[in-house]
């Protein structure tokens, strides 16, 4: 579990840049835009998550 | 005797002020109010931001980015500002109000450095006519003062005319002897001029100014280059004096369009930057850029070309360095020739030159004057040193570590034995010999001369016998080591071979932990990265990736009569630099050349 | 930075080595062991085959963009012809794709790091590094990938014939035959099947807006595909002279293998390590190739301002599927059964299709193919 919660370190990284590149999008009115990047950033935070809880825990 | 233990008791038992520590601590000085004066007057209020209220005020609430960058840059306008207060007015007519400007300007009279010495033209006048000769001891020379200026003006001049400009005319057409003199009307000419070295005359009653040109200091003459030695070429090296550089570069570039321009950079001292640049070849873009870059400097002291090229550079966070940096003329005179750009600074050795590609960092002037075979030679000798600098002992603790079975067995046998003794891992034992090389480096540049012999035989004994004896590394490490080290050193260019040096490290870590994928994985990357770098828009590995088209002058060195065209990413405005057969009357070699021209080396 | 992707402009050779370098990295994959298993001796026939078969297919829809599309790509192609949704939809489906052939490549490659090199280092480990430097490069854009094919190419072509020809001594040449191996139906079959590896049309109608000059694309698409094809060939031959046909249809990794081989006397033995280098350097560049395409196509189908900030995360969700296959065998077996097996539909026949309904549908509403309004049009979609 500890290993599992420290592996998840560097995704969660990347999905906190993904949300603020969606942010910004937001911000300058690319409103598909930032959806399909925040569905995306939400997916692979999923799919990572799985991934590493199954190979970790 | 008794007595001076008695006091050293007494001393040892007596409580009095000296327990007070009173050292001296450096703080802000409020005391002293007379930098805040200009010329005549007391300088206009300024806002104080160093006040305690305001501290304090900046310590509760943090400022956002934009506002302490306007903060800041409000504060520096101002200092630079107070600085110069009164430098753009023009000159008074009266001496005793030129006598006050500058004492106030050079704070005197604790400034001991600037000379204003006062005499009066001409032996015979009826009423005599004051003047001010200006100049700093130690830059002018005294010789031209004493003959060319003062005695001139002393002793062999007499004016029956009353009007002082005219006057002051005649005495710079027809009485000083001096090879460049200038009519200055502003303050801020004028001081620049007596802080570069020259004697301004000042004489009553005139609102001008005469500079004289009387610069004389002490300085190293030409002599050999430190750094970039060779065996066959010129053999004379820049030297500390601006105008000896620009000179050195001019007589071996005799050509009417060579231009220098000169810049002055530097707000509180101000220091001369030449641009140097062959007009109707050079891109005129590449210019506009270098000059916009050090335009755009805006400092209180450069001194050097190090300091200003981290000024310049695309990126100077990368390991790579972006301008090239010379000691020799000659190269300078060929890159110019080739459609580079020359940036010399101040009173300094070393001449940049922009943009640079990653190839000519590891050329040298030798490889030219060299028959293109041995050119060739020791340039493709230098960069397989270049890759053994950087990853002899990555690959070396890749291949004991993670690879031992592509050794031949006996290699491998024998690397075992002699790590038999060794306690360490070998990336302890690597790392090691690598900080003792370091050592030895660093040292060997910074121990004083007369001792240095001592760390030719500490070195070799700590790296070569006793540490092997003491079974601390094995022997074959101490060739890898001692390889990679005359490998780092046949690197031509020194800011290289420091970024050499530094990579050679990440790289070891890289093949500790993951071997060849490690290192594989690194070089990738590193590759990547250079290949997007740009040195004053330049792909800085141009012309191989992006391919240009270019002379046989990038791996290799190729024949100088078939290397026709100048390097196309520098986009000159003359693309060839001789006829497509420069040698007709050969029957071999005069066919061959104008195809030649145009391979990609 | 903003507009870095549409000003990315990358010169003949380099897009040639690109190409060469995202095809000829298959020999170090699966694909030998497919073939082998279609084919048997005559293995070496189906990249010729597919080779041909692509070389007209890349003629074919390279003269479709140009006279047709000249500064498109195909999700702004698609967009033309079906709108915004299904051009959406379809670059999906092509970023998909991507992601997947990334997440093979990054499984399989660090499964045989793993196996070469690092036994005992743990695969997440590896993966991460892995993906981590493809990210990088990807992010580097198309200029920074294409440069480093271009350097890294002599390196592979020297690696890949250097392994063919240090074997030498292993040559059987009469293991070729029976020259037809499994007969002429079943290699032509298998060289449809397999001819995914061939990824240059697709890849054209991405890229052929940044080519420096869209002209020589017809020289760069003859020249990659011609190089890639023969480095193929000539890896499944010498694999095929070196080890039994039947016995190679059951090893994944045929370069390894053969390398493993190499002795030029004691001094040169056991170089597998050395080809190292030789995987890992091509590799990268295959999956930054990859990744960027898929990160580009995203980006163009729903209107990223820039696809450059959505690297890491299709990095991170590549290599979240490449780790989720709990073995190298299931791997191989879900790469040949679907990538692999049906990845010519999106390599070559859906950019086709594409294209084709696009030319018909211009044919019809005629006065819509003016090239001023065209353009204008493609302005507002980019910047929506």
């Amino acid at each position: 579990m500890l290993r599992f919660l420290f592996a998840m370190i560097i995704p969660f990284l990347i999905f906190v840049y993904t949300m603020s590149f969606t942010r910004w999008m937001g911000k300058e009115r690319h409103l598909a835009a930032a959806t399909s990047a925040a569905l995306l950033g939400a997916l692979t935070l999923c799919a990572s998550g799985a991934t590493l809880w199954k190979l970790l825990t | 005797m008794l007595s001076k233990y008695a006091s050293m008791l007494k001393r040892l038992i007596t409580v009095n002020e000296s327990v007070l520590d009173e050292q001296f601590t450096l703080l802000d000085d409020e005391s002293d109010t007379s930098y805040d004066e200009d010329g005549n007057k007391r300088g206009p209020e300024v806002i104080d931001f160093d006040t305690d209220e305001n501290k304090t005020q900046t310590a509760k609430r943090p400022v956002s980015m934009r506002q302490f960058i306007r903060r800041g840059a409000a504060l520096y306008n101002e200092a630079v500002r107070k600085a110069h207060v009164g430098q753009d007015d023009d000159l008074p007519v009266s001496i005793d109000q030129m006598k006050a400007r500058l004492e106030r300007f050079f704070h005197l009279p604790q400034n001991k450095d600037v000379v204003i010495r006062e005499f009066s033209v001409g032996v015979h006048a009826k009423q005599p006519w004051r003047g001010l000769a200006v100049f700093v001891d130690g830059l002018a020379d005294k010789t031209v003062i004493n003959h060319d200026i003062l005695e001139r003006l002393m002793l062999f001049t007499q004016f029956i005319d009353d009007e002082p400009r005219r006057n002051m005319e005649y005495i710079q057409e027809k009485i000083l002897t001096s090879n460049q003199t200038a009519m200055l009307e502003k303050w801020s000419e004028v001081i620049q001029a007596i802080l570069a070295g020259s004697t301004v005359v000042l004489l009553d009653g005139c609102n001008g100014a005469l500079s004289v040109e009387t610069k004389g200091w002490e300085h190293r003459s030409v002599s050999i280059p430190q750094t970039e030695s060779v065996v066959r070429g010129a053999h004379d090296a820049f030297t500390e004096n601006f105008r000896t550089n620009t000179g050195l570069i001019r007589s071996r570039f005799r050509s009417e369009h060579l231009v220098t321009e000169i810049y002055s950079v530097g707000n509180l001292a101000s220091t001369d930057v030449a641009i140097m640049y062959v007009h109707g070849m050079t891109n005129p873009k590449l210019v506009r850029e270098v000059r916009r870059r050090i335009e755009a400097i805006d400092v209180d002291y450069i001194d050097s070309p190090g300091v200003l090229e981290q000024f310049i550079e695309d990126e100077p966070r990368m390991i790579i360095p972006q301008v090239l940096s010379t000691e020799r003329p000659d190269r300078v005179a060929a890159s110019l020739a080739e459609g580079y750009v020359a940036i010399v600074v101040g009173n300094n050795p070393f001449v940049l030159i922009a943009p640079v590609v990653l190839y000519s960092l590891i050329h040298t002037s030798e490889d030219a004057n060299l028959r293109f075979y041995a050119g060739t030679f020791i340039r493709g000798l230098r960069w397989i040193s270049l890759f053994i600098a950087c990853l002899l002992p990555a690959l070396y603790v890749a291949v004991t570590n993670y690879h031992p079975e592509m050794l031949p067995t006996d290699l491998m046998l024998a690397i075992a034995g002699s790590r038999e003794q060794v306690p360490f891992p070998v990336i302890v034992e690597v790392l090691l010999m690598e900080f003792a090389i370091e050592l030895i480096r660093e040292a060997g540049i910074r121990i004083p001369s007369v001792i240095g012999p001592t760390i030719g035989i500490v070195g070799a004994l700590i790296i070569g016998q006793a540490a092997v004896q003491a079974g601390i590394v094995s022997p074959l490490l101490v060739i890898v080591v001692a390889t990679t080290a005359l490998a780092g050193f046949a690197i031509p260019n020194y800011e290289l071979s420091m970024a050499v040096r530094i990579s050679r490290f990440v790289f070891l870590l890289a093949g500790a932990f993951l071997g060849f994928y490690g290192v594989a994985i690194l070089l990738c990357v590193s590759v990547v990265r250079l290949s997007m770098q740009k040195s004053f828009g330049v792909p800085i590995l141009s012309p191989i990736a992006p391919t240009k088209a270019s002379a046989k002058d990038v791996l290799i060195r190729g024949p100088v009569y078939s290397m026709n065209l100048r390097p196309s990413f520098l986009h000159p405005l003359r693309s060839w630099r001789q006829q497509p057969v420069t040698r007709p009357w050969s029957a071999p070699t005069g066919k061959r050349a104008g195809r030649k021209g145009n391979d990609q080396a | 930075m903003k507009n870095q992707e549409g000003k990315a402009s990358v010169a003949g050779r380099e897009l040639t080595a690109l190409m060469i370098l995202v095809v000829a990295t298959n020999a170090f994959l699966i694909y030998p062991q497919y073939v082998s298993q279609s084919a048997y001796e005559a293995a070496w026939m189906e990249p010729i085959v597919s080779g041909a078969l692509t070389l007209v297919l890349f003629y074919f829809v390279e003269w479709l963009m140009r006279k047709y599309y000249p500064q498109l790509d195909i999700v702004e192609v698609s967009k033309e012809v079906f709108g915004r949704v299904i051009a959406a939809l379809l670059a999906m489906l092509f970023a998909a794709y991507f992601i997947c052939t990334t997440a093979m490549v990054v499984r399989e490659f660090t499964e045989n790091v793993i196996m070469t090199v690092l036994p005992a280092t743990p695969i997440l480990l590896v993966g991460a590094v892995f993906m981590g430097a493809v990210g990088y490069i990807a992010y580097a854009g198309l200029e920074g990938i294409s440069r480093t094919a271009y350097i890294f190419l002599p390196i592979l072509l020297i690696g890949l014939v250097g392994v063919c020809v240090a074997t030498m001594n292993w040559w059987h040449p009469a293991m070729l035959l029976p020259f037809w191996g499994t007969g002429i139906p079943r290699v032509l079959t298998g060289s449809l099947e397999y001819s995914s590896v061939f990824s240059n049309v697709l890849l054209l109608t991405i890229i052929y807006k940044h080519a420096h000059n869209p002209r020589q694309m017809r020289r760069i698409g003859s020249v990659s595909v011609t190089v890639s094809t023969l480095l193929l060939c000539l890896l499944i031959i010498t694999y095929h002279m070196v080890f039994p046909a039947v016995e190679s249809e059951q090893v994944s990794f045929a370069l390894y293998r053969l390398a493993r081989l190499i002795y030029l006397g004691p001094f040169f033995q056991r170089l597998e390590s050395v080809f190292i280098f030789l995987w890992v350097t091509a590799a990268t560049v295959k999956m930054a190739v990859t990744l960027w395409c898929s990160a580009y196509l995203l980006g163009k189908a729903f209107g990223w301002p820039t696809y450059r900030p959505g690297i890491p995360i299709l990095a991170l969700l590549s290599w979240s599927i490449a780790m989720w296959a709990d073995s190298w065998v299931q791997v191989v077996d879900l790469d040949g059964r679907y990538l692999l097996r049906w990845g010519w539909t999106v390599v070559f026949v859906l950019p086709i299709v594409v294209l084709l309904l696009g030319v018909v549908g211009r044919a019809f509403k005629g006065s819509t193919g003016e090239p001023g309004e065209r353009r204008r049009r493609r302005r507002g979609i980019t910047h929506a």
